[in-house]
């Protein structure tokens, strides 16, 4: 991916990466947490770090704050070794999952806090504080007492009180967790606007793949301790590196496909009255397992959409979400959700009836090894 | 205490069993500070009038005005021992173990259950068996043992509602961890350690078994009133006494409102 320049400091390579862990592990007693991360964040990259909880994801943002130190491996900022240095003297500033507001000092106090221990003159600290203040929306807070403030405003006071300090890095845990749907949509483009407008390389924990697909340049799926796919957004949902990927970046449907006869050019697996076309780059023999997403099938003669792929199923549910619903049938290949808009269906289907799943054949795609067997 | 639901007489016998009880715990009170002011040489009514000849006489006399000071020294520097040992202690204990913090506050449990009138007289032993004497000292020491329970109680109470996830900001803004605990852990607990520091100088202006045992010729307060009382009684020992109560209960009271505001 292309990546436009918006370094906030010029004298800065934009070679070196501002964020490279190298052979990063953390193990508690027995517990591995992280299990050998090697990575580079880009400066000015959104850098998502994703996954569900426990998965290491978190403990990996703490050694990069300097909060816990790694079993091995090394953490490079800028290229500069900081894996020994303690929190206090790293280029980083976290934004914490609670804030972690001072509750005794104002708004004002609470932001200045870095400035005043890094001895900034005190006309420089009026200036950047009010500054700060202003691009996170919160300059009429000022002389409020952290502790009066609600969740929203805390939020935008920490992400000040971080990002004065002008840090190389920027790194957030799940900021935005304790907020309410509505407010958190809002301050996720918000994030993003301020993230662009500085140019500060964000590091961004989150369990949220919606979040984290809507905001990043790029994402790293952890699981169990390990990166499992670095990719943009759009790749990672559209070509998932791992059966894990796949499954936690959405629902998803996991066929096993073995690769049968050459039909009109394409290898195919047919079985019953059904016809699917095995991706391409499977020999005629070979057994693989492919995923498909829920949106990209649709039903015959219930939905539009191009069929060199079909099984035929009986619906064992329907269930209505709104704009959308899901509808699980039950094939020669296994239980197959396919997920329609709502508004396009042109007849309502349900339970028992016979439909016919398809899809077109570059909806499939095949991932490294066998996909759990659960198509949720 | 009384809602509108309930029927006119319960009201007034509620009201009556308040006062009972309010007049039962300050009678003795109101007796000694009244006296205090009586203008005849009585302790006893009729009251024949009002006068500050007692309190014109204690200021004057020599070996109160030497006792008032021992306990205001004594009451000072058991508040500021009890207060900079209870706050050592109690972040000590912070980062220990599950078992070394149960522990402890057990230990710390210990010395408010045991009787004060055996542990002043082992520790008379003690100063005695080490040669160390009775003094001012002796007594201040013996204080500060008694009034630490309550500081390294009262101060852990607040350390555990103190959020320590809130140093980690302050070291991630670049703080040392002395500056943390200046700028962050100390403003925020400060209610808490003042109001224990309040109180302990409290128990050491009032106490009187220890000091008894351990003060030798440097009287505090309450050792020249005991010996006061037995020469006869007057009213310059409700003088005395009126003196003591105005400061212990001003302290108690500072105490109260510092801790109060933290729980704001």
């Amino acid at each position: 991916m292309k990546e436009p320049q918006r370094v906030n400091e010029p004298a800065m390579s934009a070679d070196v990466p501002a964020l490279e862990l190298v052979g990063l592990s953390k193990n508690y007693g027995a517990a591995e947490a992280v299990r050998g991360i090697d990575l580079e964040v880009r400066a000015g990259e959104f850098f998502s770090l994703l996954g569900p909880s426990g998965c290491g994801k978190t403990t990996t943002l703490r050694m990069m704050a300097g909060f816990e130190v790694p079993t091995t491996g090394t953490i490079r900022m800028h290229g500069r070794d900081v894996t020994s240095m303690p929190a206090s003297a790293r280029p980083t500033n976290l934004v914490f999952q609670k804030y972690e507001l001072f509750p005794h000092m104002t708004v004002f106090d609470n932001v200045a806090f870095g400035l005043r221990v890094k001895r900034v003159a005190k006309s420089d600290i009026a200036k950047r504080v009010g500054e700060m203040l202003e691009v996170t929306g919160v300059a009429e807070l000022e002389r409020r007492k952290a502790e009066q403030l609600s969740g929203g405003q805390q939020q935008r006071v920490a992400l000040a009180r971080a990002l004065v300090n002008q840090p190389e890095v920027l790194l957030l845990d799940e900021p935005l967790s304790a907020l309410d749907a509505k407010l958190r949509t809002r301050m996720q483009i918000e994030l993003k606007e301020i993230q662009t407008r500085l140019g500060t390389t964000f590091v961004y924990v989150t369990h949220d793949q919606g979040e984290a697909l809507m905001m990043s340049d790029r994402i790293g799926i952890m699981n169990a301790g390990l990166l499992e796919q670095v990719a943009t957004p759009h790749e990672i949902y559209e070509r998932p590196a791992t059966p894990f990927v796949a499954d936690f970046i959405g629902a998803m449907n996991s066929l096993k496909l073995v690769a049968g006869a050459i039909e009109e050019g394409v290898v195919v697996d047919r079985r019953g009255s059904g016809r699917v076309v095995v991706p391409a780059g499977v020999q005629p023999g070979q057994a693989v397992t492919a995923i498909l997403r829920p949106e990209r099938a649709s039903l015959s003669g219930v939905t539009d959409g191009t069929h060199d792929s079909y099984l035929d199923g009986t619906v064992l549910h329907v269930v209505y979400g709104g704009a959308t619903s899901n509808v699980m049938v039950s094939t020669e290949f296994g239980d197959i959700t396919v997920s329609m808009v709502s508004a396009e269906q042109s007849r309502v289907v349900v339970a028992g009836e016979q439909v016919r799943v398809g899809w077109a054949a570059d909806a499939l795609r095949t991932v490294e090894a066998p996909v759990s067997s659960e198509a949720s | 205490m009384s809602t509108p639901s309930m029927p006119r007489s319960t009201k007034v016998m509620a009201r009556l069993y308040v006062v009972a009880v309010l007049a039962f715990l300050f009678a003795p009170l109101v007796v000694v500070v009244l006296f205090s002011f009586h203008s005849a040489p009585r302790m006893s009514f009729p009251f024949e009038g009002f006068s500050l000849r007692w309190y014109d006489q204690v200021l004057h006399d020599q070996l109160v005005i030497d006792a008032m000071r021992r306990s205001a020294i004594a009451a000072v520097l058991t508040g500021l021992m009890t207060a900079v040992l209870g706050l050592t202690a109690s972040l000590a204990l912070v980062g220990a173990r599950t078992r070394v913090r149960a522990t402890t506050m057990v230990a710390a449990m210990v010395p408010l259950t045991f009787p004060t009138l055996l542990y002043a007289i082992g520790l008379a032993i003690t100063y005695h068996f080490f040669g160390i004497g009775y003094s001012l000292r002796a007594t201040i020491a013996g204080h500060v043992i008694v009034a630490l329970p309550f500081v390294f109680l009262i101060i852990g109470a607040s350390l555990d509602r103190f959020r320590f996830s809130l140093l980690e900001a302050a070291f991630d803004l670049g703080a040392s961890p002395w500056l943390a605990f200046r700028k962050v852990t100390l403003p925020l607990i400060l209610p808490a350690v003042l109001g224990a520091t309040v109180l302990a100088m409290a128990l050491s202006a009032d106490e009187f078994v220890v000091a008894f045992f351990t003060a030798g010729q440097e009287k505090t307060l309450p050792l020249l009133l005991y010996a006061r009382i037995n020469q006869g009684l007057d009213p310059s020992l409700n003088a005395i006494g009126t003196i003591l109560l105005v400061a212990t209960t001003s302290l108690a009271w500072v105490s109260a409102a510092r801790t109060s505001k933290e729980n704001q």
